[in-house]
């Protein structure tokens, strides 16, 4: 080092004075100074906002206008002959300026430069009218930088080598400017052999650590807010349908593309990955195992298990070569119940910051709550239907009065039957409360509902029932044979011109497992409304069965348009104990 | 004087009912009985009844769609509305024209009141009573396969009328419908370019002048509809050409 120094001061080139290299460093350190606390400040938040309010315009031209003066009243001034006036300097001038309109705009930059430059002038010299031309000139020119940036891409704006290439520019410009103001041509070379490399080394140097302090900053800070609150905002949309693998995957891909994290997977409660992306998929693979012990641990004591890379690594189980190395595991819980884990990655040669150990953490969290909620609203849209199909609806109830009004002239016994089926409802309705029904309890019951219509429309309507006998026994949620086939009515057969025949078929197509199929001739089901939702019947059914039985057991349509729609429920052979 | 009625209800018990309480009044005559929007109006052509019941919720159907089907010059009988639907359907009913609105399960003293009004109007007509309304249709009823098919007047390419009947034409099938050229020329959009046919003039791509003063007319989707000598200069007009 001190060889190097020495070397330095005995250089005696006109191009490579030692003196004037250590000025210019020395203003950029105080430069650097500056540029950390301004990073610091409330006021470099001006700079990411999309609207300024002339207050704050007023303040960052304050500072680049600071910032630039700073540039030529640390400089030291450079005698070019005993004449009093006759000097000039290697000055840091130009970063103020370029970097007012680098990161503020034309406006900013053209301000910035004009003051600085009128300082510049003031202080008087043999490059007076060229520092003052050649400052003005550079905070225009950024500006248009900064236009062509924005038009591109906004985050240009921190990138440290456009912000050298110009201010290499303006530098080059300014010593440009340094001959038509010379006395002499001669005078002209002399100054420009003394000022040209320190400015231009030195003016780089400080604009590009300016500007990457504040790029860390903008990321560390501004960024990283905005992405975590689109991550959050995109993440409560995500749950809305429900926990699968479709949401699993677009929750990973999210988390990763937000935060850049290695590697994010989600597994289910049986520790299947339902979705991962990243580094090490090679292995990891959708519906593998990975990492059981510890997502065991993670679940049993329901909380967040952080394996830090260090005191602790992640061992794979499947290869040795594994990249993954340090791991975040968080539990996805409602109410105690785990119903995934959610896995975050780094690499070996990776830290794994402690803001996305809190971010992590706190994306499992919001996920719960989602998970809770849609779980609450689709409990809650089940007992409302309960409640609603429970009821007599008053229209059914006007209908059958009517018909039995209208029967009660030509035949009394049938008006007395459906009396009776009326009632018979009536009772069911009352001591409702059983969450199943045997299939012949639900029969009956379609039976009597049916019973009404039937009288309605006479030969016009026609059940016909091939049930097999053993299945009589097995359970079903109660109420879900009736809005069905109502369904069927209503939206099916009823819009026919020519009788309509609904068909109920129930079977055993494998051992403990049996089909119950619904099949009108109408064929008017519409699948277009159909693709998000059953309607709110069949979607009821098709929820109150898998909470009964779980989630392969249900409910599907298959329609031939305007020939049959068939409406089947899959369901366990179980009978009742 | 005999007063012809139609009964008009998707229901045959409540079309018992009703030609049960007729029955006592021996001045009324059932000419028919209907079960569904479309029979209703071909049977109203045929026997042009002095009143029809008339049922609102049908399969499909609403019964009020019924009276905009009929086109104005169309003999128009006068009308009861029967229904257990939702008594808001009765300010319905008067606003579209009905003559008398009766709930179901219905009285006997309200239905001879109801009877009495038709008398009175047919020998003494009361122009208080407003005129049907003469509304454009929003959809085209037509019959497909057994099953009642809604069509969008914007989605026709043209209309054809032969012995069978009166057909809707889109681009890839054609329908039967129940309502009449005149209906359809009054209440959407569609224009008379012949006395056989209709057509929908944002469906129209080449009008090709033949021989004679006629034309053809090239429609989107390849189909093409003569245009008689009479209706092409009305045509022409209506397309400022």
């Amino acid at each position: 080092m001190d060889f190097f120094i020495q070397k330095l001061y005995t250089l005696d080139s006109p191009w490579l004075n030692s003196e004037h290299f250590f000025s210019i460093f020395q203003q950029v350190a105080i430069l650097f100074v500056i540029a950390f606390l301004f990073s610091r400040s409330s006021a470099f938040q001006l700079l990411v906002k999309n609207s300024l309010r002339k207050r704050d315009w007023l303040l960052l031209y304050g500072i680049f206008s600071f910032i630039s003066i700073m540039g030529s009243v640390l400089a030291t001034n450079v005698p070019l002959s005993p004449e009093e006036h006759h000097w000039t300097q290697v000055d840091s001038r130009s970063i103020g300026a370029v970097l007012a309109g680098f990161l503020g705009g034309p406006v900013l930059g053209t301000a910035v430069g004009l003051t600085a430059g009128i300082y510049r002038y003031n202080l008087g010299g043999a490059t007076d009218m060229a520092g003052f031309l050649g400052t003005t000139l550079t905070g225009m020119l950024s500006g248009l930088v900064y236009l062509l940036m924005v038009r591109k891409n906004q985050a240009m704006r921190f990138d440290w080598k456009i912000a050298v290439a110009t201010v290499c520019t303006a530098e080059l410009m300014m010593k440009a400017l340094v001959f038509p103001f010379a006395s002499s041509f001669n005078e002209a070379l002399a100054l420009i052999q003394i000022t040209t490399l320190p400015s231009l080394i030195g003016n780089s140097i400080g604009a590009a650590l300016f500007v990457t302090i504040l790029n860390d900053r903008e990321r560390s800070g501004a960024s990283y807010t905005t992405s975590a609150l689109h991550m959050a905002k995109y993440l409560v949309d995500v749950l809305k349908y429900g926990f699968n693998e479709q949401a699993a995957k677009k929750i990973v891909n999210t988390i990763r593309k937000e935060t850049r994290i290695a590697t994010v997977a989600i597994t289910d409660h049986r520790n299947k990955i339902m979705a991962i992306s990243g580094i090490g998929t090679d292995h990891h693979q959708v519906g593998d195992e990975i990492a059981a012990d510890l997502i065991q641990k993670a679940i049993e004591q329901q909380r967040v298990i952080f394996i830090d890379g260090n005191a602790h690594q992640f061992q794979c189980p499947i290869a040795t070569n594994c990249p993954l190395h340090s791991a975040l595991i968080a539990p996805l819980a409602v109410d105690g119940n785990v119903l995934g884990v959610l896995l975050l990655f780094e690499p070996k040669r990776r830290f794994f910051p402690k803001l996305n150990r809190a971010l992590g953490e706190g994306v499992a969290d919001l996920l719960s709550e989602q998970m809770r909620l849609s779980i609450y609203q689709e409990q809650l849209a089940i007992a409302e239907h309960k409640l609603l199909i429970a009821q007599i609806n008053p229209h059914y109830l006007a209908n059958a009065l009517n018909t039995v009004s209208a029967v009660m002239r030509t035949d009394t016994t049938r008006a007395k039957e459906l009396l009776a089926k009326l009632a018979f409802l009536m009772r069911k309705n009352i001591k409702q409360g059983n969450e199943t029904s045997t299939l012949e309890q639900e029969l009956e019951h379609l039976d009597a509902h049916l019973s009404i219509e039937l009288t309605r429309y006479g030969d016009k309507l026609q059940i016909e029932k091939s049930i097999e006998p053993e299945l009589m026994n097995t359970i079903l949620p109660s109420f879900s044979l009736q809005p069905i086939v109502e369904n069927a009515i209503k939206h099916g057969t009823s819009r026919l011109l020519i009788p309509g025949i609904i068909h109920i078929h129930a079977y055993q197509i494998a051992n403990r497992l049996i089909r119950i199929e619904i099949k009108d001739n109408a064929g008017q089901y519409q699948p277009t409304q159909a693709s998000t939702n059953k309607g709110v019947g069949m979607s009821n059914v098709d929820g109150r069965i898998k909470e009964l039985f779980g989630g392969q057991y249900g409910l599907s349509v298959d329609c031939e348009p305007n020939q049959y729609t068939t409406v089947t429920l899959t369901l366990p052979f179980r009978k009742q104990s | 004087m005999t007063i012809n009625v139609i009964l008009i209800d998707d229901e045959p018990l409540a079309q018992q009912e009703l030609a049960y309480l007729l029955e006592r009044h021996t001045d009324f005559q059932i000419v028919a009985q209907c079960e569904d929007v479309f029979s209703a109006l071909r049977k109203i052509r045929e026997h042009k009844p002095d009143a029809i019941f008339l049922d609102i919720i049908m399969p499909g159907h609403d019964g009020f769609t019924l009276l905009d089907y009929m086109a104005p010059e169309e003999h128009h009988p006068h009308v009861v509305v029967v229904t257990g639907g939702e008594s808001d359907f009765a300010v319905r009913a008067y606003a579209q024209g009905v003559l008398d609105y009766l709930p179901k399960p219905i009285e006997e003293d309200r239905f001879d009141k109801a009877i009495e009004r038709i008398r009175s109007q047919i020998s003494n007509p009361d122009t208080e009573v407003s005129p049907y309304p003469d509304r454009m249709l929003e959809i085209i009823p037509c019959i497909f396969s057994n099953r009642i098919k809604f069509i969008k007047p914007e989605d026709i390419q043209y209309v054809r009328s032969d012995t069978r009947g009166i057909y809707v034409v889109c681009t890839d099938k054609e329908y039967y419908t129940e309502l009449t050229l005149a209906t359809m020329e009054v209440k959407t959009e569609l224009f008379r370019c012949h006395r056989q046919n209709l057509i929908n003039l944002a469906q129209i791509d080449e009008l090709i002048p033949l021989e004679n003063g006629l034309a053809e007319i090239k429609t989107n989707s390849g189909q093409s509809v003569p245009v008689s000598r009479h209706y092409l200069k009305l045509l022409k007009e209506r397309l400022g050409m």
